[in-house]
């Protein structure tokens, strides 16, 4: 062996792996500069804060619903704080916990597999990522030492460990597992979509565990408001999202049968959907491809269907073929189509009536977040493919309206699909009618502000395992939920004379006057959507230069 | 280096490109500093330098995608961040770093690239069949990108610079990782190209390439011009002989080659 090199043994190799993987994450949370200082600073008080802000609303609602327990406001408040808290909070930890970095970058050397799950493992819990559930549970502790309850200040900490190894056990497990799937193209997508099952199965699972032991250990009975902010909140806390598939598939044996067959279910529809799109939308230039892969075409067609004549069609058909091919995309399309399917499952598990105006307005509100990351972030999304639109001399209206045509139609057709669910629970079709018309101008808002942040506060991504994560500080990773979030606020403002009207529809008998107001609705969104179009466009234009330096440059 | 020649545009027609003064930082770092360079029209112009040099960055600059600091941009008379659009519409771009969507076939990036540069979709999937034939990849079409060789992505890419006809073309190194064959037949058809009046601006690290096909050079050093012109006015200028070649310029341009002794226990 040469001078100065040695064996290396197995300590040392995880000595320097760890300390390899704690560089990359904490500089990358970071960040630099004061905004982004500030911004973790902010995200942590608030996290830190949510704890006891989310047991002082639960308290409260209890005390509402004590009083009016049918009412569909204190179910919209509860709603909208269990919502609120999961988004704060999982998709942070979520989109954060992956960004350490690659591990197939060490293939070639000789460390042990076994090194680099423990490493990558240890480092995920020691990393900046840990901070934001650390900041929840710390606001804990201090609602539960305020309240004297000393001994549940000592068990969260244990608490907070459990949940971490939890959760970076299962996300570790997921990334080292799926990402070597990434290796074989053609293996990666016939194991697709059932790793991407596994995946979500495993998170659903790791949150039941957590879940129930974080609730045993710190809002066991102790706090009166903690553990009545439970009671209300708790189970939307944990259902909304679908963490816990346990509760709405049932306890007896059946219940694992139950879930196999909802999940085949919809992966088939799914698989059935996407073929027939694909038949549909590709069925000219398909043909030609195939042709290419036999040998030299004939000939190309040389009539455009008139389809292909609108401008904007192009970029909707790329868009949509990257969605169904590639694993990052269609990764997290199944988290869009799967989250809004379980919410409805919940929110109408203990009976339909009295939920009116919580699940017309709620289900576009929760549809639209969960389009977010595609809708607010789209430009990154493109990854390389970015300087080829930012060379071209498309007009940019037509990218970003390609772009948005897609994901509306994607939204409107989730929400079709929860409306027919709606109708077969009893709801007249014309109330799922007056839903689709306010969806849609709900809809065009938020995908036109979507545009906008997009273009100011974009985020580079760079795959990691089968997800897209932003390389972005804590703190701006915090600012651009933050500003999603204020989306959603501004749609409500924005659109409250098309979402007022809806619910006035409720109460209209005449025929006439819904026939009249519908198309009135439509045309409020579109001229909205419009106006934040064309400002989208303008921008886009100016801001190129900076977008290309913030999105390519700077992750290749 | 005679700010003259490095002005002065020596192709078959009209200014095309012109750089004056044109710089760009990053941070602390100079990148591109106040370069000066004017390309003619139809003219095969080779863009040289070492890692670093700033080659991609000017090229960048000229396509409208990075913002100089400070200086001047002219592509056909025009700046490009005042008149973006019509700057792009006539311009192809090969950047370093593929500008291809992996997910989509070599088919489908052709006649995506095609409609993004305002051709109708007969039109488009036609030149992306002839493009295909053009550059070996007929047999190819129906696959996507993402199963593509690296030379295979570097001819798709080429195909997808090339579907609108551009009048002025930037190449960022587009021969790595590309068989001698396709090189040698992608080199005629550019050829005959700038015989029509297409003009193109070449970067590559190939000096037997870039001897063998540009009409004019220009050595790039830590972001300045070091050298341009023709290479038998670049001999003359450093002193060399007529069988010095491009190599021996461009060592004599930027500085002697890495010091073996800097780790002497890689060759003990």
């Amino acid at each position: 062996m040469a001078d100065g090199v040695r064996g290396g043994g197995r300590p040392d190799r995880l000595r320097v792996l760890l300390k390899l993987q704690l560089l990359i994450q904490w500089r990358s949370a970071r960040g630099r500069g004061m905004a982004a200082a500030l911004g973790m600073g902010v995200m942590l008080l608030v996290m830190g804060s949510l704890a006891v802000g989310a047991g002082f609303a639960g308290y409260s609602l209890t005390e509402a619903f004590a009083q009016r327990a049918s009412g569909p406001a204190p179910a919209l408040w509860i709603g909208g704080a269990g919502l609120l808290a999961f988004f704060l909070f999982s998709g942070l930890f979520g989109g954060g916990a992956g960004s350490g970095f690659d591990v197939s970058r060490l293939f070639h050397l000789p460390v042990a597999a076994g090194e680099m799950v423990l490493a990558d493992a240890a480092a995920r819990v020691l990393g900046p990522w840990s901070l934001p559930p650390a900041a929840f549970f710390a606001g804990s502790m201090l609602a539960c030492a305020w309240e004297g309850h000393p001994a549940f200040v000592a068990l969260l900490p244990a608490a907070l460990m459990l949940w971490l190894l939890q959760a970076h056990l299962v996300l570790a497990a997921g990334d080292l597992l799926l990402f070597n799937l990434r290796r074989s193209r053609r293996l990666m997508e016939a194991a697709g979509l059932v790793g991407t099952g596994l995946f979500v199965a495993l998170l659903i699972f790791q949150n039941y565990l957590a879940t129930r032991s974080v609730h045993g250990l710190a809002f066991g009975g102790a706090l009166r408001w903690l553990t009545g902010a439970w009671g209300v909140l708790g189970p939307y806390l944990l259902l909304l999202p679908g963490l816990s598939a346990v509760s709405w598939v049932g306890a007896g044996w059946w219940a694992p049968f139950r879930l196999a067959a909802a999940l085949a279910e919809a992966a088939g529809l799914l698989a059935l959907g996407r073929l027939l799109l694909v038949r549909l939308m590709e069925r000219g230039a398909a043909e030609t491809g195939r042709r290419g892969r036999a040998g030299r075409p004939e000939a190309a067609r040389t009539s455009a269907s008139p389809l292909e004549r609108l401008a904007i069609w192009p970029f909707c058909v790329k868009d949509f073929r990257y969605l169904t091919r590639d694993p990052y995309l269609k990764t997290a399309l199944m988290g869009i189509l799967l989250y809004p399917f379980l919410w409805v499952l919940i929110a109408t598990g203990h009976g339909f009536d009295g939920r009116g105006a919580f699940l017309h307005v709620g289900l576009p509100l929760i549809l639209l977040l969960s389009f977010s990351h595609l809708s607010t972030n789209h430009l990154a999304v493109e990854r390389e493919g970015l300087l080829l639109l930012i060379g071209s001399p498309s007009p940019r209206w037509r990218l970003l309206a390609g772009k948005n045509l897609l994901l509306m139609g994607l939204y409107l057709g989730v929400t079709a699909a929860v409306e027919g669910y709606f109708i077969w629970r009893g709801m007249k079709p014309g109330a799922a009618a007056d839903d689709l018309v306010m969806a849609f101008s709900m809809g065009m808002i938020y995908f036109g502000l979507g545009n906008l942040l997009s273009l100011i506060m974009p985020m580079p991504v760079a795959p990691r395992g089968r997800r897209l994560v932003p390389q972005v500080s804590g703190g701006k990773m915090f600012l651009v939920m933050l500003a999603q979030f204020a989306m959603l606020g501004a749609v409500l403002v924005v659109d409250l004379p098309v979402i007022l009207g809806r619910l006035a529809l409720a109460h209209v008998a005449s025929p006439l006057l819904v026939a009249a107001a519908l198309p009135a609705m439509v045309l409020y969104g579109a001229l909205i959507y419009a106006v934040l179009l064309a400002a989208a466009s303008r921008l886009m234009a100016s801001r190129e230069p900076a977008l290309y330096e913030a999105l390519v440059r700077a992750s290749s | 280096m005679d700010e003259a020649a490095a002005e002065q545009g020596s192709g078959n027609g009209g200014e095309v490109v012109r750089f004056d003064k044109l710089t760009r930082t990053f941070g602390d770092f100079t990148a591109v500093d106040s370069l000066t360079l004017a390309v003619g029209e139809g003219e095969f112009f080779g863009f040289l330098g070492p890692n670093g040099a700033g080659k991609s960055t000017t090229i960048k600059m000229a396509a409208g995608l990075l913002k100089p600091t400070s200086g001047t941009i002219r592509i056909f008379g025009l700046d490009p961040y005042r008149h973006p659009m019509e700057v792009k519409a006539n311009i192809g771009l090969v950047p370093e770093e593929l500008a291809l969507y992996e997910r989509l076939t070599g088919f489908e990036s052709l006649v995506f690239s095609g409609r993004l540069y305002g051709l109708d979709a007969a039109t488009a999937r036609r030149r992306a069949v002839d493009l295909l034939g053009w550059l070996g990849l007929e047999e190819d079409g129906g696959k996507l990108v993402v199963d593509y060789s690296t030379g295979m992505k570097k001819k798709a890419a080429l195909g997808c610079a090339l579907i609108h006809r551009p009048r002025l073309l930037f190449l960022d190194e587009p021969f790595s990782g590309v068989d001698p064959l396709a090189v040698r037949g992608i080199k005629e058809v550019l050829h005959q190209m700038t015989r029509e009046g297409t003009t193109i601006f070449f970067s590559s690290h190939v000096m037997e390439l870039v001897e063998r096909v540009c009409t004019r050079v220009a050595i790039l050093h830590k972001g300045s011009v070091k050298a341009v012109g023709t290479l038998a006015e670049m001999r003359s200028a450093f002193g060399l002989d007529a069988s010095a070649t491009l190599e021996d310029i461009f060592v004599r341009a930027v500085g002697e080659p890495m010091a073996e002794e800097s780790a002497p226990w890689l060759t003990a």
